[in-house]
């Protein structure tokens, strides 16, 4: 382990003078780099003792954030234009991901909530295909026209990985995009495949068309994914050995509709519905459209979501707000019906200075056949107040330095008596309530920032 | 003068107080803590002025007062040759009837024997407005000679480091034929509007996500407001600020190696004044104007230096120009 640790180490470096000698070469051509990216960071305590608790509701796919992240989390990104003559032009970006359980300076690979990621690396030609100025034709790894909630870190649409596509192809009324992509799973992780390492390759489709005027001030996109798990001969065999069913369960479909609303108090408002089958749908994770590389998993979502930013009081007082609604029923009776709603007002004493509250609540009612978490109805409250200082008014302005506190409370246990997740999901961070606590309260400090010009 | 609605303080006590929780005694603290800093937060506040709408703005200037008949007679004060000044305008900023436009304004003498300057002009959209500056130099008879306007500035996104903002950057050689600078707004710049990227838009960009559905905000041209005008020598930016033998050829040679240039004893300096301009390195100048692209810059500093004495300096541009242009 250490030996290949070195390896990779002295290979870095050959990298690191490779770069280096490139650069004189880079200036020369005149290249402009962009440096992109996002990240927070922070420190936090529970009361009564121990690192920050975060707060989620087991079997919800995600939790209101603020005051309740416990990880270090970054993404850097350098990109630049390469190429621009005419209409043509030739951009290139990648995007590195770092995330660490933010519990010690030298924080290591080996430690399983650390990780280093490499999410985008691609190339998009703006205005290469004749008869098509407005389009972008793509291939490499990338984010792909990710749809989330910010206010939860909910990611309700995003097939992003390697992939090739042709976007915003202006066809009059909006405009088309066709994206491949790659994603890859373990059959439900249950070992029934021989070994770890070998995957099952997905295949995503996605054909979306988006800007459709339909009101004033208000748009409409329309998405389509398909998603099949890409089986060789040998695989087949292995299952059809096996006595596996991958027939239905390895393929799915997703639609979205999504509304746009501008002029709206100030802000925007989304509208979303959308509707999911089998194959695409993950049982405890979250369906983004992509396919799960699952072969057993039968069963339908459906999934509401409204959300969107307002200014009660202009330059004063604005609000983030999200309402969810997602049934997933599965064959199977895994599934579950996550209900959440939350809000964000912040109050700005001045262009740095805010104070922010956030109410968030989720509601969980599992389906019969569930294990691995609290199978009766079970809710999460949270609250938190944070004072913040940041760079400007508005709930998307960044850097943000904030002190915060916050308040949960839920029904049920927190966790099992093996500490495992029970009511609280322990996979949120750092679990250090105790087992039949039914709330909590954390402070701390974090920071956040996105930048890139 | 016109008075427009002043924005009523913070208030102290948080916008909504939070509904009663069982708060545990140890959140006690951090609550007054947080309570404390709200309360003592005026140090922690930007002393910026609070926008004036751009209507109120614009009745302001309708009924401002014109402060001169003349260019001659505008309030010029010296510009600073290494310093980044914010510049307000406001209703209580001097106006006068330009030939393109009443309008406040701001009014400069050039620094005679600072060399060649570089001036940056940021104007930042604030609250769906934005000042939209036209600079005007002018010689040391006032007569206008150059017009930056503001459509030549560059519409500059959000970065998340700094908002949306107009920006850019030109280089003036003052001397007799550019002695003054006015930076106002005419009546074109304020009839324009500028479209810029939401901080929406900007975080969807840097993050990956689709784009926002909703149209790009667009900024009013006002009357009043408020920019930055950063001044810096010509050569003092990026590589050339570091000391090298071209830059030490910079230095007079009567000059001590010890003493700063430019400082001669008093009695020589009385004296002195017979050259109008300190001996510098033209050629370094013009590749420094070169580099910025001012290529205007550099002619014009070539003719100075053929002026004074030194010849060869023209013929020497023409075939840097040559080299430059494949």
């Amino acid at each position: 382990m250490f030996g290949s640790y070195s390896t990779s180490r002295r290979r870095y470096l050959a990298v690191l003078i490779g770069a280096s000698c490139a650069m004189p070469l880079l200036a020369h051509a005149e290249i402009n780099p962009d440096f992109f990216g996002y990240a927070r960071s922070g420190i936090g305590s529970t009361s009564g003792g121990g690192s920050q608790t975060c707060f989620r509701a087991a079997g919800a796919p995600a939790k209101y954030r603020l005051g309740n992240e416990c990880e270090t989390y970054a993404e850097i990104g350098l990109g630049a234009q390469l190429y621009q003559q005419d209409e043509a032009s030739f951009d290139f970006a990648s995007r590195v991901a770092y995330v660490t359980a933010q519990d010690n300076d030298d924080e290591s690979l080996q430690d399983e909530d650390n990780n280093i990621s490499l999410r985008e690396m691609y190339v998009s030609g703006t205005g290469v295909i004749a008869g098509l100025p407005s389009a972008s034709l793509w291939a490499g790894k990338r984010f792909y026209k990710r749809h989330d909630i910010h206010m939860n870190d909910f990611y309700y649409w995003d097939v992003s990985g390697p992939g090739v596509g042709i976007s915003d192809i202006d066809v009059g009324t909006g405009a088309l995009s066709f994206a491949w992509t790659r994603s890859e799973g373990n059959d439900d992780g249950d070992g029934l495949f021989p070994d770890a390492g070998q995957q099952i390759s997905d295949d995503t489709l996605d054909a979306r068309w988006s800007g459709i005027p339909v009101n004033p001030g208000g748009s409409l996109e329309l998405g389509l994914d398909y998603g099949r798990s890409s089986l060789p001969d040998w695989q087949q065999d292995y299952y059809d050995d096996q006595g596996v069913d991958y027939d239905e369960g390895d393929k799915g479909w997703m639609a979205t509709l999504e509304h746009t609303q501008s002029d709206w108090f100030g802000g925007s408002n989304k509208f979303v519905v959308q509707y999911a089958t089998d194959g695409i749908i993950t049982r405890d994770g979250n369906a983004v459209g992509r396919g799960t590389g699952t072969l057993r998993q039968e069963g339908s979502m459906w999934r509401v979501i409204d959300q969107g930013q307002v200014w009660l009081a202009p330059d004063k007082l604005d609000m983030l707000y999200a309402l969810i609604y997602e049934d997933k029923d599965m064959d199977d009776n895994t599934g579950r019906q996550w209900f959440s709603a939350g809000v964000r007002p912040v109050y700005y004493w001045s262009d740095i200075m805010s104070t922010a509250v956030e109410l968030g609540y989720d509601h969980i009612e599992p389906q019969g056949g569930v294990t691995g978490y609290n199978d009766g109805d079970h809710d999460l409250t949270k609250l938190t107040i944070a004072q913040q200082w940041s760079a400007g008014r508005g709930a998307l302005i960044r850097p943000t330095i904030r002190l915060f506190a916050t308040y949960a409370n839920w029904s049920g246990d927190a966790y099992n008596d093996a500490r495992e997740s029970y009511s609280l999901d322990t996979g949120a961070g750092p679990n250090n309530v105790d087992i039949d606590d039914s709330d909590g309260l954390t402070f701390g400090a974090q920071m956040e920032v996105w930048w890139g010009s | 003068m016109p008075s427009y609605p002043q924005p009523a303080l913070p208030r102290k006590a948080p916008a909504r107080p939070p509904r009663a929780l069982p708060l545990t005694r140890q959140a006690l603290p951090l609550v007054a803590l947080l309570v404390a800093l709200t309360g003592c937060s005026s140090p922690l506040m930007s002393p910026q002025a609070p926008t004036l709408p751009a209507q109120a703005g614009q009745q302001a200037l309708a009924s401002a007062s014109e402060c001169c008949q003349t260019l001659a007679d505008l309030p010029y004060r010296p510009l600073p040759a290494n310093e980044t000044l914010t510049l307000d305008f406001t209703p209580q900023t001097p106006a006068h009837g330009f030939t393109d436009g009443k309008s406040f304004f701001q009014a400069f003498s050039l620094p005679a024997n600072a060399g060649p300057l570089t001036l940056d002009v940021t104007s930042p959209i604030r609250d769906g407005q934005v000042f939209a500056p036209t600079l005007l130099v002018l010689d040391a008879a006032f007569q206008p000679v150059r017009q930056v306007t503001s459509e030549t500035l560059e519409v500059r996104r959000p970065t998340g480091f700094s908002g949306a903002r107009l920006s850019g950057r030109f280089s003036v050689a003052p001397g007799p034929g550019a002695s003054y600078l006015v930076i106002y707004s005419r009546d074109t710049d304020r009839q324009a509007t500028t479209t810029y990227e939401s901080e929406e838009k900007a975080y969807a960009r840097v993050r990956g996500l689709a784009e926002p559905a909703v149209p790009d905000p667009v900024a009013a041209h006002t009357a009043t407001g408020s920019l930055t005008l950063t001044v810096a020598p010509l050569t003092s930016g990026g590589l050339l600020s570091s000391p090298s033998p071209a830059s030490a050829s910079a230095i007079p040679p009567v000059a001590a190696p010890t003493s700063p240039p430019r400082q001669a004893p008093t009695g020589i300096a009385s004296a002195a004044p017979a050259t109008a301009e300190p001996a510098f390195d033209y050629r370094r100048m013009i590749e420094a104007a070169l580099k910025a692209g001012d290529v205007e810059l550099a002619l014009e500093l070539a003719e100075r230096a053929e002026r004074n004495g030194e010849t060869g300096t023209r013929a020497w541009l023409a075939e840097r120009l040559q080299t430059r242009t494949p």
